[in-house]
């Protein structure tokens, strides 16, 4: 009879750089049992509250990842106008919609390159990064920051795209898009591909519904849940859909997310076409008092905030649950039952941010 | 089956292999600085009125605004480089530069800045 055996896994990741700590219980080449453990990039958000005003806790709450930073501003600010009814003008609204697809777009195109060297695929992972540069530049242009936007604050955006600005933008995204046409065909045909990540980290309906999944993770299982469909920000006047897989399988992650890029650019296009005039933002008075659930679609998943206020410059609470924190359970699924060999790319199928789940 | 799947990397690889490389030879071509870029905090100090508000905004606590001494202050590695003071100032004596500020091994770099006195 096979002897069991505890493997420790990470923090120190081989694939992505994020300390998840991982107990597997190895039986032959097989994995029984996966325990995890966070901790390691804890930074006490939710005590900051108490010190800096709402305001500033906007730049915070960017800060809690890197690459989903825009959507992350966008919650709370979102939670904010709520609770104080502030009116957003439009064309914030659409800049929003905007900038958070840009985000979605670079966001995917760093996990298909971190896949893409996960199967031992280098030269794709190379185009794939290189293709997002162009878009980080454009960001960088429109924003002030390659991967902190901080354009959003609390009643509007803090810049404008000048209207003789978009078209030129858009040429160049246009570019962008027929560049990575080439590229996701690699990922939908390749056999190496294909070969890595079919069957792989198999996550059933049931399963992906009841353990709670979120954002491309869910999606690949088949459930179709999309926050934007919600219709927040400008979304409600835009058309599109959620994109599924029947396929259960890492692969199935992927092509939601090859897909998912194809329909940011073409939100990007809707919006830019639909966009109105006038101004970017109001001026805000007064504190917020009361509470908000806010839910949003980021590139990993669905992220909900909670921020109550209390009256005074400070929020009484603010707490932020993370897709990765959402997709750890499924995660453990996943891993129960997989090869040795798999563990790295399923874990890397969720896209993980662990620094967003510790907050 | 496999087969024309080689091809479509192949192609990939092949126009890159004619339209160069993506790369900049980095110390012979130097970096394009995007003006928009929120990169470096600098002060015109014959504007300020050390009123402090710069400070009171600042969300990663960079500023130390001295009234006795009249000096302003900024910790280059504490700051975050968000504009918030920019926005705060009343004397627009602040902006934000698009190129970054420089690297250092200690752990704090403050900027002190004499803020004159005004003529009357
Ligand atoms: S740019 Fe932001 S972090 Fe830097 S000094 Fe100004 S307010 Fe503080
Ligand atoms: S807000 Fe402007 S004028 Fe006031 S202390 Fe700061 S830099 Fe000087």
């Amino acid at each position: 009879m096979a002897s069991r055996t505890i493997i420790p896994f990470g923090p120190q990741h081989p694939v992505l750089p994020e300390p998840i700590h991982l107990d597997l219980v190895i039986e032959d080449e097989k994995v029984i049992e996966a325990v995890p453990s966070f901790g390691f990039v804890h930074r006490g958000l939710e005590l900051l509250v108490g010190k800096k005003d709402f305001h500033q806790m906007v730049y915070i709450a960017e800060r809690i990842c890197g690459i989903c930073s825009m959507i992350h501003g966008m919650g709370i600010c979102y939670g904010i106008e709520h609770i104080m009814k502030i009116d957003v003008p439009e064309r914030a609204k659409y800049l929003r919609v905007i900038w958070s697809e840009m985000s979605r777009i670079h966001s995917h195109l760093l996990w298909l390159g971190l896949a893409a060297d996960a199967a031992g695929y280098e030269s794709l992972f190379m185009h794939c990064w290189r293709i997002r540069e162009k878009l980080l530049e454009i960001i960088e242009a429109t924003t002030g920051g390659r991967v902190i936007f901080g354009v959003c604050k609390v009643g509007g955006t803090r810049r404008d795209i000048a209207n003789s600005d978009i078209h030129g933008i858009l040429i160049t995204l246009k570019d962008i898009e027929k560049d990575y046409q080439n590229i996701s065909k690699v990922f939908r045909d390749d056999y190496t591909i294909n070969h890595r990540f079919s069957n792989v980290g198999f996550l059933s309906k049931k399963d992906a519904f009841e353990l709670g999944a979120v954002g491309p993770t869910l999606r690949a299982s088949g459930v179709s849940v999309d926050m934007r469909k919600t219709g927040y920000s400008a979304y409600r006047h835009l058309e599109f859909e959620a994109l599924t897989e029947n396929s259960e399988d890492c692969y199935g992650r992927c092509m939601v997310r090859v897909r998912e890029i194809f329909q940011s650019f073409n939100l990007i296009y809707q919006a830019a076409e639909k966009l109105p005039n006038g101004p970017v933002d109001i001026k805000v008075t007064g504190n917020p008092e009361g509470e908000y659930f806010t839910r949003l679609e980021q590139p990993r998943g669905e992220v909900v905030y909670y921020i109550k206020g209390n009256g005074t410059q400070n929020l009484e609470r603010f707490r932020a649950r993370t897709p990765t924190f959402a997709n750890i359970g499924p995660l453990v699924r996943m891993l129960s039952g997989c090869d040795l060999a798999d563990v790295p790319v399923i874990v890397l199928s969720i896209d993980p941010c662990i620094s967003c789940a510790e907050r | 089956m496999f087969k024309l799947p080689v091809v479509k990397m192949l192609f990939v690889v092949l126009k890159s292999l004619f339209t160069g490389s993506a790369c900049k030879m980095y110390p012979v071509c130097k970096q394009e600085v995007i003006k928009e870029s929120r990169g470096f905090l600098n002060i015109e100090p014959s504007l300020c009125i050390l009123c402090s508000l710069c400070s009171k905004k600042c969300p990663a606590d960079a500023l130390v605004v001295n009234r006795e001494d009249r000096t302003w202050e900024v910790d280059r590695m504490k700051c975050i480089t968000c504009g918030a003071c920019v926005e705060a100032c009343p004397k627009k004596c602040l902006i934000l530069l698009p190129e970054r500020a420089g690297s250092s091994i200690r752990k704090q770099k403050t900027d002190q800045f004499n803020i004159p006195i005004e003529k009357p």
